[in-house]
């Protein structure tokens, strides 16, 4: 079975892309003799190969992820996107797996272009509890090691982390080639910090805690989370990995077809 | 200098401080505990932050706790004492020069300025305990306040010297009583200084010269100003006037009334004439600013002698220049007995027929003569005596015992020749200064009047109808010789009228007769205030009934001692003078100068006294009491500091309205 994403390996195929001129060590069975005939000059023929797709869905389950302030969690949001991102992609005849983490791998579903694998898929992201801290950093480096081939890998996170060392990560993964695609997934509470009570705020993977005013503290913290993102989507935007602010009060419908139109301008899936 | 306080009961209210403390304990929330996921990043704000917020916090308590604070201060009215511009230590000497001049009787709002100026004076002594001495800024020569005379007193004994001082109706005369303060003050070698109350109007200050006192005193001069600098508005007769000489019985007569408007703008005034305290009449006049109007009253008076009148104004708040007194003398009407030597059947042929008329022209009631036509015989037997003035019309003899007992009276004889003069008779009167030469007929070619005595105020004012005169044709008249005063000459310069005096009489002879017989005069419109002119100035009626005026402040000539008749008590009023000759009586009023409420300026006072260092206060009731004891009000700094303090902790609290 053939899919539809153009490799990004020239070679033989039945797919003619360019000429280009004859180097020595060309194979002069790749010769184009009626160019020869034509401009008395040796050129080679090349030819895109078209191959399926192998997608990892990198999906974070940090107890982070659990936080939700309309009784929609992160990591539900995430998952919901995760689903429909592989129930397109397996349409596509593609290759998808899902790897959930904390601080560490917690599970890995290989990639399989089966029907079947949606299930698998859906049931890990169903039975997964958001839990334990995250380290992004670490996994993403991990998975760097262990990828055998360029893949497209699509992060789902809050990326509450270091963000020097996802942004290392990240790029660790994408000199291997990988597609990288990063969804981060922030709750309206996160991005607007509503409260105006007095609070007791307790963190939700570290022992951390903080008696503060959130009126006198708002604008400090909302310049914080806003340096984040922007220092994440330049670090992205500087290695051409595709990054997308999902914001959980926003309709995941409108937002994955934001992202899809935006997405198909540049690589089609 | 020392922090004092107005109200220091109000300090206990500083316990209010601890308010902004106490409410921001009992408000403090209780912390809601909630679980977060980006508790890393609020602690790394709350580091950027926590610093500022107490600050912060800090900040908005003491701002708060201060506005509290300074609100109770500004309650308590804190002030700081200090020795003022009138605080002098115990052992200093203050003279107070008051301004009892007529123009401090204004009233305004607050009251009389005179009033206000003793308060003024009693609140720059509150609290003295040096020496004082007060001098009165209107007959200070007349009070004979000699540096002798002038005593220096206790604070206490100064007060009560000051209520006895009354406002005067007169002028200040400001040099003779800084002189005196000056002189009061020379020989003290403690602190002194010279409070003078006064509003400053410009005609009692401006006269001020201190060149003339020849010294100096080191003291300082404060000027207390009561009513402020404008000019403030204000009516005053000028004058009073008869337009036409004396006022004569049963004669109308016109008095005139100048009224000024001493101010900046426009305004009316009602006029109201008394006569012995009996109202006569009123006009209404409106006057532009600084206008001066006439009004004119006709008087019809029934009964001669001294009449007491009195101009009164009203519309304005000096009422101490709105009365003008007036005395009037009414005369009894002038006798005048003309002796017909030609009468006839016919009153119009008869020779009185014209000058008859010109002294009772139409047999008006109005006219000051009454005259009695008697002939030529009835002379001897009539007793001349109580006749004013006698007329010899072409009277053959001029019956020389009977006038000369007449001219002894000093009563005036007009002499009119005629054919029926018998110039012996005449030339044979020892008392006339002249002698009557043979008549002269120019037949078709009449004389006519050339010349006219200028010098004769009746004659004078006949100026302005000479043609009249002068066209008048005589054709026959006596030649005299004799050392005369010619009042009218013809044109071949014989005289026509002289004149000669007689002891204390006059005589006057007309070379010419009184009808038409020889000239045409009687006919000429002339005629009637020659005749009447003459005769008037002759009886002494050309002058007027009203005595001139004097202006309190003015000297005056009378040796008598004179009795006041009308107005207040050593006031203005009417005067009555018993001179050897007859009663007289003269009006005595306020002088003009304080009827005009200009005030000087303070450069231009400042000026007057050169060198010498003047300050001058608006006087407010009660403000001199601090200014005395140099008390300065701190409220009002309190007050803006408040302000700034609420504004910052606005800003601190909410942030910047715009910024938002």
């Amino acid at each position: 079975m053939v899919g539809i994403h153009p490799s990004q390996s020239k070679g033989l195929s039945s797919e003619f892309e360019e000429h280009r001129g004859y180097s020595q060590g060309d194979d002069i069975r790749h010769i184009d003799w009626k160019a020869y005939a034509k401009f008395d000059r040796y050129f080679i023929k090349e030819y895109r190969e078209t191959t399926n797709l192998k997608a990892y869905i990198v999906m974070d389950s940090s107890s982070s992820m659990g936080y939700g302030s309309d009784g929609v969690s992160k990591f539900d949001y995430g998952s919901t996107l995760a689903a429909s991102l592989a129930y397109l992609m397996l349409k596509q005849q593609d290759a998808v797996g899902l790897i959930t983490f904390s601080n560490r791998i917690e599970k890995i579903i290989p990639p399989k272009a089966t029907h079947d694998h949606l299930f698998a898929i859906l049931k890990e992201l169903e039975d997964r509890i958001p839990q334990g801290e995250t380290s992004a950093a670490s996994v993403l480096q991990e998975l760097a090691a262990s990828l055998k081939r360029r893949s497209l890998v699509i992060l789902i996170s809050d990326l509450l982390d270091k963000p020097e060392e996802v942004t290392r990560g990240l790029k660790q993964l994408r000199s291997r080639g990988s597609d990288i695609m990063v969804f981060h997934i922030l709750d309206k509470d996160e991005l607007q910090f509503p409260f105006r009570e007095p609070s007791l705020f307790q963190d939700m993977e570290e022992d951390l805690r903080l008696l503060a005013d959130p009126i006198a503290i708002r604008s400090a913290y909302l310049k914080a989370i806003h340096s984040l993102i922007e220092g994440y989507r330049e670090s992205c935007a500087s290695t051409l990995i595709d990054y997308s602010l999902f914001d959980t009060s926003i309709d995941l419908d409108r937002a994955l077809v934001r992202y899809l139109t935006w997405r198909g301008k540049f690589k089609p899936l | 200098m020392n922090l004092t306080f107005l109200n220091p009961l109000f300090l206990f209210g500083l316990i209010a401080g601890i308010l902004p403390i106490l409410i921001h304990r009992l408000t403090q929330r209780k912390a809601v505990s909630r679980k977060f996921s980006a508790v890393r990043l609020l602690l790394q704000s709350q580091r950027v932050t926590a610093k500022p917020q107490r600050l912060k916090h800090f900040l908005l308590l003491a701002l708060r706790i201060l506005a509290v604070l300074s609100l109770v201060f500004i309650m308590a009215r804190p002030g700081l004492m200090s020795r003022g511009f009138a605080a002098l230590p115990s052992g200093g000497a203050k003279v107070v020069i008051l301004d009892n001049s007529l123009s401090m009787g204004y009233r305004e709002e607050r009251g009389e300025r005179y009033n206000l100026a003793k308060k003024a004076a009693r609140e720059a002594l509150e609290g003295f305990e040096g020496q004082v001495a007060i001098i009165p800024t209107v007959d200070v020569q007349d009070r004979q306040m000699t540096a002798k005379r002038v005593p220096w007193m206790k604070p206490e004994e100064a007060l009560k010297e000051l209520e006895s001082i009354p406002l005067s109706f007169g002028r200040s005369d400001t040099t003779s009583a800084l002189g005196l303060a000056y002189y009061q003050l020379k020989n003290f070698k403690v602190s002194k200084q010279i409070l003078i109350p006064s509003d400053m109007a410009r005609g009692d200050w401006e006269a001020l010269e201190l060149s003339k006192l020849g010294m100096v005193s080191d003291g300082d001069v404060t000027f207390l100003r009561i009513g402020g600098q404008g000019r403030d508005p204000n009516f005053c007769v000028k004058s009073v006037s008869l337009v036409e000489g004396e006022a004569v019985l049963g004669a109308p007569a016109r008095l005139e009334v100048t009224v000024l408007n001493l101010s900046e703008q426009s305004g009316s005034t009602l006029i109201q004439l008394y006569l012995s305290g009996t109202k006569v009449d009123q006009k209404s006049l409106e006057f532009k600013a600084g206008e001066e109007r006439k009004a004119l009253f006709e008087l019809f008076l029934e009964k001669p002698g001294w009449i007491d009148g009195e101009v009164r104004l009203s519309g304005d708040r000096l009422p101490s220049d709105d009365l003008f007194y007036f005395p009037l003398k009414v005369r009894e009407k002038i006798k005048v007995l003309i002796v017909d030597g030609d009468p006839r059947t016919s009153l119009k042929a008869s020779e009185s027929y014209y000058l008859a008329n010109a002294l009772y022209p139409g047999s008006l009631e109005g006219s000051p003569f009454m005259i009695r036509v008697i002939t030529e015989s009835e002379i001897s037997s009539l007793d001349l005596r109580p006749y004013d003035s006698i007329f010899l019309l072409n009277v053959a003899k001029p019956h020389p015992s009977r006038l000369a007992s007449f001219l002894e009276l000093g009563r005036p004889v007009f002499i009119f020749l005629g054919d029926r003069v018998s110039l012996e008779e005449y030339n044979a009167f020892t008392l006339l200064p002249w002698r009557i030469r043979e008549s002269r007929d120019v037949g078709q070619n009449p004389e006519r009047i050339a010349q006219i005595d200028p010098g004769r105020e009746a004659l004078r004012s006949l100026s302005s109808g000479a043609d009249s005169l002068k066209s008048a044709s005589f054709r026959r008249y006596f030649k005299i010789e004799g050392n005369t005063r010619s009042l009218l000459t013809l044109g071949n310069g014989d005289p026509l009228f002289v004149e000669a005096d007689i002891g204390n009489s006059r005589l006057f002879l007309f070379t010419s007769t009184a009808d038409l017989d020889w000239s045409d005069l009687p006919l000429k419109a002339a005629y009637l205030p020659l005749i009447q002119g003459l005769l008037k100035e002759a009886v002494g009626l050309a002058g007027t009934s009203l005595p001139a005026g004097i202006r309190i402040g003015e000297p005056y000539k009378e040796e008598v001692r004179p009795v006041q008749i009308r107005g207040p008590e050593k006031g203005p009023g009417i005067y009555q003078f018993s001179l050897p000759s007859g009663e007289v009586r003269r009006g005595l009023n306020p002088p003009y100068e304080e009827s005009d409420l200009a005030k000087m300026g303070e450069s231009e006072l400042k000026k007057k006294f050169g060198p010498i260092d003047v300050k001058v206060i608006e006087y407010r009731e009660g403000t001199l009491r601090d200014l005395q004891a140099g008390r300065k009000e701190l409220w009002p700094f309190l007050l803006a500091f408040l302000m700034v303090v609420l504004a910052v902790e606005m800003v601190l609290a909410n942030g910047v309205p715009w910024a938002k």
